[in-house]
């Protein structure tokens, strides 16, 4: 019953953090481009990874944002984290695999970016990338697999306190439910259905 | 019948593993095509991804990874049935573009360009191996809820 309960802590804490986590990556920019040459920095924000580049002149190119696929994919993480929560095994299920797909977006996200920053900075030296906010995503999806892990682990603690457990003989169950009924904790019924469960 | 939830159960953990497994390979090079001393091409995962999806990949994401747990986990005949055909579905494309990456290494061509030198990167077949176990795991999934019975109320 202890150890559920500091689970379930742990799993609070885990989902807040979560939540945190997400809404800083996105918002803050998860990369930022600034060359020696000019004073402007360009920066890609989390909606920009699923918007498309529309490319003007031969020098210039913007990104223009997609919101819906972004609220989408936030949407189903903030459901996932929120889910595992819930005392529901089918909404905490839910969750769960709602969260394996966060987990692996978010990983997506900041292997995108990775991939950008050394493509970009292997073709012009005078570019500086800085990837703070590609960074959170990368936490994000680290408690995102925390989370899984933990609800996991909650849903798998009956069964493994049963296998630590050792069994008590027949004749001692019997014994422990005939003394219980003796002291009065229960009645003579439900003294009987016990003593059959046990002699299935 | 508690013999076909287990499977379903192992189906649904084979799954995970897989999901996990894929996600450390988006940026990994599966594949570099050479078309001259100076120009080459690489793919990655994602990639692969972008080609099969388009700008629905994200898509992947919550139909490939997190519907065969789902249809795993939950003992419901008609959500596990529906949840793995969508993802058994859904995952065909990105195996089809996993194998035609193989293509010009045969062929030594690449988008009507002949190549110079190609190689192929044992993740590409680490890759294609993880998504046959999806796509296994969520015909294991079909199959077995396809014998269960629901619960009755």
């Amino acid at each position: 019953m202890k150890s559920n309960k500091i689970v379930k802590i742990i799993n609070f804490t885990l989902v807040g953090l979560f939540i945190l986590f997400m809404i800083l990556g996105a918002t803050l920019p998860l990369l930022t481009l600034s060359s020696s040459s000019s004073s402007s920095a360009s920066k890609i924000y989390f909606f920009d990874l699923f918007g498309q580049i529309s490319i003007s002149g031969s020098s210039s190119a913007s990104v223009q944002s997609n919101y819906f696929y972004g609220i989408v994919v936030i949407a189903i993480s903030l459901l996932g984290a929120l889910f595992t929560c819930f005392e529901n095994k089918v909404l905490r299920t839910i969750g769960l695999s709602f969260l394996v797909s966060a987990f692996a977006f978010y990983v997506y996200a900041f292997s995108e970016i990775k991939l950008s920053v050394e493509l970009l900075t292997s073709s012009s030296s005078g570019l500086k990338a800085s990837t703070g906010g590609a960074a959170m995503l990368l936490i994000t999806s680290i408690i995102a697999i925390l989370i899984c892990l933990t609800a996991l682990v909650e849903y798998l603690l009956p069964y493994l306190s049963k296998l630590v457990k050792p069994k008590k003989s027949l004749e001692e169950r019997l014994l422990e439910i005939s003394s219980l009924k003796e002291k009065g904790l229960i009645s003579e019924e439900e003294a009987n259905a016990l003593r059959e469960e046990a002699l299935k | 019948m508690r013999a076909l939830k287990s499977i379903k159960r192992v189906g649904a953990c084979i799954a995970f593993i897989s999901s996990i497994i894929l996600s450390c390979f988006y940026s990994s090079t599966l594949a570099t095509y050479s078309i001259s001393m100076d120009r080459s091409v690489k793919i990655y995962f994602s990639t692969l991804l972008t080609n099969a999806y388009s700008s629905y990949f994200f898509l992947f994401f919550i139909v490939a990874f997190s519907f065969p747990l789902i249809a795993g986990l939950l003992d419901k005949k008609a959500s596990s049935i529906a949840l793995s055909s969508l993802s058994l579905a859904f995952l065909v494309p990105l195996l089809v573009q996993a194998i035609k990456a193989m293509d010009p290494y045969f062929s030594m061509e690449y988008n009507g360009s002949k190549l110079t030198s190609c190689t192929l990167d044992p993740t590409l077949l680490i890759v294609i191996i993880f998504i046959g176990l999806l796509l296994l795991s969520n015909l294991v999934i079909l199959i077995c809820s396809a014998f269960i019975r629901d619960d009755k109320q």
